[in-house]
């Protein structure tokens, strides 16, 4: 039946039926995504003894804040945060900044060895970063520069990161219409300017996936701090996981504590700002 | 042109670091020999602190309580410690490639046959002489066969074991009693106590409950872990992984299939024994029987466990009693190729005086006679078993069984890895025993030296 | 009177010297990132291109050249093969689902409507977990016997298959718990294309009777060409370089049944200390994923608009 011969009422109760599909097909999907997350925020509550226990117990009794207690007050739990933060913000901070300058150059701008230089920083994110680790610490080690956090910004910054990030924001540019560029230099805008003044606050959705892909690579990077690092108070919260288990096993309500707090922040920030971040798209002037 | 000179010059520059790296490691080579002279004199100079770098695996507490034990050593001879920590599962690549780069720590640990590698390739100082050399450190106090686990043929120590020890079996009492089976400890007590015994009693656990787990055969965290897991229950029988000088591959006698057949049965065919991968811990109170290590109690002590629990000694084979247990060690080493060479080995000295290792006793059993023997190790207070429990499980059995480990080679993480592997593949039901274990030898063959 | 190629050489000269004044932008805005790559990327790339050829061991103090004869070596190693074969059919279960899913949940995710913050949240969380944090949890699902699914299953009367125990299991469970938690970052990468492409595209096309699906196709596709381009090429790369995700859930066993190329590189290097020959690996697939990625750029400019 074609929708102008139905009658409004087998209309809306069509509309209702995709309606119920939808929310259907996002509330399994969701179980799926979540329940791992529920697991592991309700494991990060339990005794120790009621962790193990089988059939697994799903809500915890008694709730207990001994885990997070001991993570905070007894380990240096904060210490690794505090590491973790700063280090993934000034690597995100300057993959944003390098990436979407060589990015928009790469689009946009015509110079000779455009696509060469494109293809070789593409080929940078090919070469696994468990076999380059070695050079790395060895180059490193040799500046004295080994069990600091330079290495950790550095590498993946002008490594897969920025590798990514440009890839990213060329693809974005790309999009751009050259006439709006054009329009910048008719008026008299130099190049830095009109990247500044026109399409980096266009390209704000980009920009946030990048700062969203950068920071979790840096956040959850286990192989390159523990490459590089020796002394645990420079380490991050990954290592700092790492070290719960010793020769008698894996402590796993302490693991499942310091895993829910890695996660849920970044989660709730990424629920916050998703909303800004599609408000943004659909106020971009340029479309529409 | 111009792109042509780039990667000449990229060329250039990392021969250039290769060069670097085998100029630098053999400039550490030779300072090996000057190591002694040059430490000497450094710490002979007044005022100055030396650092001494040691790694380790464990946390932050493990790492504070090991600098109080160091304090006075720090004292005596002027210098501070600093205690890296690695996580055990990267530890020995970690140390791999520190070594490999010149930035390893002046004092690191080696475990369980993996130190074979590191001690061939001289990056550990040999410790005979200092040690022989000093009355007070008893050094005939440790078990020979320990002491003498790190001689590849020189004569050398090469490492302090600080940490051994058989496996006990822990057993759920409550769940025994609620099922109405007969306990571990009763069989000790007649005389039934073997491993034919253990798996029926599994079966009739299962039977019970088939929810819980009757028999765990692999430690808490060493699942994957197939050299250590079945050493026990080998040598009950007279069987072997490797012959004693790990030169050859045995698993395939006849007796060495039949405990493999016994084992897989045990798993899939009467049931009852933990499925591969399954880490079911026994704290859980799933599992009525678990093969765990003497540090195992502390964590049992520790929680607030709702069932009963007893420990008694591993059993015995259809042979008899002659089956030997089997035992890792843990080392104290001293690095060869650090400038501190000699300070590091005055450290090692120190933290495994007798004093010492038996206040760490309650976390790592130690080969000392004075160790074994003293009241602290069996007296555990409350929440353990008893102290002649604990003695007959973890003390007199290794008197009455003596112990055995297995000599480590060139290539033995990879011989760990291919021999698990193998073993998945029969538990995964893809091969038949007699073929996996055939691969398994044509495996582990191909990297013995 | 200034004849016509006269005036037509200055027009080409003035153009020239815009370009010129361009070029040398361009030139300045790549330069850090170029730069900080050549050190920190292109310099180890090259040194594992020359370790490769080399019996480098971790440990050893002396290292020599031995030219190809890791790479010889490379051609009678049993695992080596089955490494590669399985490696790819990580990469060709992963890719067309992930692509498929990724534009699937995109669409039915960017339109606001009640509570679709709180749906693409859940998409994204598996994003944010760490990859180890991520398979064990897996691994504790997938258990033989006490394992979330089959304990669910054996309320219903079925016994599960051991899933992380069984050589032809192994990989298609990796495959899945890669997929769930790949598909939030896709996601959000389609998402912020899609919502680029202008309404009044669908506007007027409704208007001429085009159905959803026809949009789809028709619209939607075309205008994120680019951003399906980028997913597709990130999904390949990471599909081949997988690593974490192996070590967690399967170790690579049974046996070496999900055994992918990075882990047996990692076990070569690391477990094993040779790191020559791990380098020799690394460099095979360095090559074959330079070969897939440059085979899609080729392919891109028969199917993807806005390029010049």
């Amino acid at each position: 039946m074609k929708i102008e011969q139905m009658t409004s009422k087998q209309l809306k109760s069509r509309k209702q039926m995709k309606k119920f599909l939808k929310y259907l097909v996002c509330i399994l999907v969701a179980a799926v995504m979540l329940f791992p997350m529920y697991w592991l925020f309700t494991t990060s509550f339990k005794t120790a003894t009621n962790v193990a226990k089988y059939p697994p117990q799903w809500w915890p009794n008694p709730w207990t804040l001994a885990n997070y207690k001991e993570l905070f007050m007894k380990r240096p739990f904060i210490k690794y945060l505090w590491n973790s933060i700063y280090v993934a913000v000034l690597m995100t901070g300057g993959v944003i900044l390098f990436s979407s300058l060589a990015g928009y150059a790469f689009a946009k701008i015509k110079f000779k060895g455009n696509n060469i230089l494109f293809l070789i920083i593409l080929c940078g994110m090919m070469m696994p970063i468990e076999v380059t680790i070695i050079p790395i610490y060895t180059a490193l080690s040799g500046l004295k520069l080994a069990d600091s956090h330079v290495g950790l910004i550095v590498a993946p910054m002008f490594g897969y990161c920025g590798a990514f990030g440009t890839f990213l924001m060329r693809q974005y540019f790309l999009t751009v219409p050259t006439e709006l560029i054009e329009a910048g230099k008719i008026d008299g805008a130099s190049q830095p300017l009109i990247f500044i003044k026109i399409l980096l606050p266009m390209a704000i959705s980009s920009i946030s996936t990048l700062v969203i892909f950068s920071f979790l690579q840096s956040w959850n990077d286990y192989l390159l701090p523990l490459v590089l690092l020796s002394d645990s108070n420079k380490f991050t919260l990954p290592l700092g996981l790492s070290l719960l288990s010793n020769e008698d096993g894996m402590k796993w309500e302490l693991v499942m504590a310091a895993a829910t707090f890695s996660t849920v922040p970044i989660l709730a920030v990424f629920y916050m700002c998703q909303q800004k971040f599609m408000e943004s798209l659909s106020m971009s002037g340029l479309k529409g | 042109m111009k792109k042509l000179s780039c990667v000449l010059l990229a060329l250039a520059m990392s021969f250039s670091l290769l060069a670097g790296c085998s100029g630098n490691s053999q400039k550490e080579a030779s300072s090996q020999n000057s190591a002694e002279n040059s430490s000497e004199s450094s710490s002979a100079k007044a005022g100055e602190t030396t650092e001494l770098k040691i790694a380790i695996w464990g946390d932050e507490a493990r790492a504070a309580a090991y600098k109080e034990t160091l304090a006075p050593f720090c004292e005596a001879n002027n210098c501070t410690v600093s205690i890296d920590l690695i996580p055990i599962g990267d530890y020995f690549d970690k140390l791999a490639s520190q070594l490999g780069a010149g930035t390893a720590p002046d004092v690191f640990w080696l475990a369980d046959a993996k130190e074979a590698p590191f001690i061939q390739g001289d990056w550990c100082v040999n410790l005979r002489e200092k040690l022989e050399s000093d009355p007070d450190y008893h050094l005939e106090d440790f078990y020979e066969d320990a002491i003498n686990s790190t001689d590849y043929g020189d004569g050398g120590i090469y490492g302090v074991p600080f940490s051994f020890g058989a496996r006990g079996i822990f057993y759920n009492k409550t769940l025994f009693e609620e099922a109405g089976v007969k306990t571990p400890q009763e069989c000790v007590a007649d005389g039934t106590w073997t491993y034919e015994t253990m798996f029926d009693l599994t079966k009739q656990i299962h039977e019970y409950d088939s929810t819980k787990i009757g028999v765990k055969l692999w430690c808490v965290g060493q699942i994957t872990n197939g050299v250590q897991n079945f050493a026990d229950i080998l040598s009950a029988y007279g069987a072997n992984l490797l012959n004693e000088d790990s030169t050859e591959f045995i698993l395939d006698s006849e007796k060495g299939l039949a405990v493999t057949k016994m084992v897989y049965d045990a798993i899939y065919t009467t049931g009852g024994h933990a499925k591969p991968g399954d880490d079911t811990a026994f704290v859980s109170g799933n599992v009525a029987m678990a093969r765990e290590t003497y540090s195992y109690m502390k964590s049992m002590a520790n929680g607030d466990i709702e069932f009963e629990w007893d420990v008694v000694p591993q059993p015995y084979g259809g042979e008899g009693k002659n089956g030997k247990l089997y035992t890792g060690y843990a080392y104290w080493c001293a690095n060869a190729s650090s400038k501190q060479a000699d300070l590091a080995a005055e450290l090692v000295k120190y933290i495994t005086t007798s004093e010492n290792l038996l206040a760490w006793c309650s976390t790592f059993m130690s080969p000392r006679t004075s160790v074994m023997e003293s009241d602290k190790i069996i007296n555990l207070g409350d929440g353990y078993p008893s102290a002649d429990k604990v003695k007959a499980a973890f003390v007199d059995s290794i008197e009455e069984r003596g112990l055995f480990t297995y000599r480590g080679t060139s290539q033995w993480t990879l011989i760990q890895t291919v021999v698990e592997q193998n073993y998945e593949m029969i538990w995964a039901g893809a091969v038949s025993i007699e073929d996996g274990v055939a691969q398994m030898k044509e495996d582990v063959t191909a990297l013995l030296d | 009177m200034k004849t016509s190629t006269e005036i037509l050489s200055q027009k080409t000269k003035k153009h020239q010297s815009l370009n010129y004044r361009d070029s040398k932008w361009g030139y300045l805005f790549i330069m850090p990132m170029l730069l900080g790559f050549l050190i920190a990327t292109v310099f180890p790339i090259i040194a594992t291109f020359a370790y490769s050829m080399t019996n480098k061991n971790m440990m050893s103090r002396t290292t020599d050249f031995i030219w190809l004869e890791n790479y010889i070596k490379l051609f009678s190693d049993k695992t080596f093969k089955n490494t590669l074969v399985q490696t790819l059919q990580f990469t060709l279960l992963l890719l067309p689902t992930n692509l498929i899913l990724t534009l699937a949940l995109a669409t039915l995710l960017k339109d606001k409507f009640k509570g679709c913050g709180f749906f693409r949240t859940a998409v994204f969380t598996p994003v944010v977990t760490s990859v180890v944090v991520w398979g064990v949890l897996w691994k504790y699902i997938f258990q033989s016997d006490n394992g979330l699914i089959n304990a669910v299953l054996r309320m219903v009367g079925i016994t599960g298959p051991q899933w992380l125990m069984n050589v032809d299991l192994a990989i298609p469970v990796s495959v899945f718990v890669t997929l769930v938690k790949g598909l939030g970052m896709n996601m959000i990468i389609f998402i912020g294309a899609m919502l680029e492409v202008p309404r009044d595209y669908y506007e007027a096309s409704s208007l001429d009777g085009a159905t959803k699906i026809k949009q789809f196709f028709y619209i939607t596709l075309p205008n994120i060409a680019p951003s399906i381009f980028l997913v597709l090429i990130l999904t390949t790369i990471g599909s081949l370089k997988v690593f974490g995700q192996i070590k967690a859930l399967t170790e690579g066993g049974p046996g070496t049944s999900s055994y992918v190329m990075v882990y047996y590189i990692y076990q070569t290097a690391f477990k094993n200390y040779k790191f020559g020959y791990a380098s020799a690996i690394s460099v095979i697939l360095f090559l074959m994923i330079v070969a897939l990625t440059l085979l899609q750029w080729t392919m891109r400019k028969r199917w993807v608009y806005y390029e010049d």
